[in-house]
C-alpha cells in the first residue's frame, strides 16, 4: 500500500511544517487561536480517520491496538468537537463583556480535543516507522 | 523509478491534497473568522462526522 504510506507521510509533513501566521493586530488572538485548534483538529482526525478504515487490517497488523485506539477516539471525537462549538459559541456570544468563564471553558474543550488528537498521531507515526521497517510502499 | 511508482505517488499527493491545502490555509489565517464564516464552517464540519470513516464499528468493544 504504497499510496496510503504516501497520505501518511505528506500528512506528517505539512503538519510539521506548517506555522500559524502572524495575527493582525486588531484580531482576538484567543479567538483565533481556538479556531485553528478546532479546525485543525477536525481535518487531522478526519484524515486520520478515512486512512484507518480504508487500511484497516493492514495498519493493524503493523501497530497493533491501532484499530482499537481509533474506535476509542471516534466514539469520543464528535462529543468533544460538539462541546468546543458550543464553547466557542458562548465565547462570541459573551465577548466584549468580560468572559472569563467563557473563556476558561473554551481552554478546557479545546484541551480535551487535542488531547484526542495526542492519542491518534503517534499511530501515524508508529505505521509510517513500521512501514518504512518492512521497505515501505511494497 | 518506474512511471507505475511515479503514478502511485502522484495519486497519494492529489488524494491529501485538499486536506493539506485546508490545513495550511487555515493556520496561515490572521484572525477570527467573522460571523458568517464561522456558520458555514459549523455548517461544514458536520459531514465529516457523518461519514463513514468516523463511524465505529458496532462489533468493536467500547474501551
Amino acid at each position: 500500500m504504497r499510496r496510503t504510506a504516501v497520505l501518511t507521510l505528506t500528512l506528517a509533513l505539512v503538519l510539521a511544517a506548517s506555522a500559524c501566521a502572524t495575527l493582525k493586530p486588531d484580531a482576538d488572538a484567543f479567538l483565533t487561536r481556538s479556531e485553528q485548534a478546532l479546525a485543525v483538529s477536525v481535518d487531522t482526525l478526519d484524515a486520520l480517520f478515512i486512512l484507518e478504515k480504508a487500511n484497516r487490517t493492514e495498519m493493524e497488523a503493523l501497530v497493533p491496538g491501532c484499530h482499537a485506539t481509533a474506535e476509542t477516539v471516534r466514539r469520543k471525537a464528535p462529543d468533544a468537537i460538539r462541546a468546543a462549538i458550543a464553547a466557542l459559541d458562548a465565547y462570541r456570544a459573551a465577548k466584549g463583556t468580560g468572559g472569563d468563564t467563557a473563556k476558561a471553558q473554551v481552554e478546557v474543550c479545546i484541551a480535551s480535543l487535542q488531547a484526542l488528537v495526542a492519542e491518534v498521531k503517534p499511530l501515524l507515526a508508529r505505521w509510517s516507522e513500521a512501514k518504512a521497517g518492512k521497505g515501505g510502499g511494497k | 523509478m518506474s512511471p507505475m511508482l511515479i503514478l502511485g505517488l502522484l495519486e497519494g499527493v492529489m488524494e491529501l491534497w485538499p486536506k493539506a491545502q485546508a490545513i495550511a490555509a487555515e493556520l496561515h489565517r490572521t484572525g477570527e473568522w467573522t460571523d458568517v464564516e464561522y456558520q458555514a464552517w459549523k455548517d461544514k464540519v458536520e459531514t465529516p462526522m457523518a461519514s463513514p470513516a468516523w463511524q465505529p464499528d458496532e462489533t468493536t468493544p467500547q474501551a
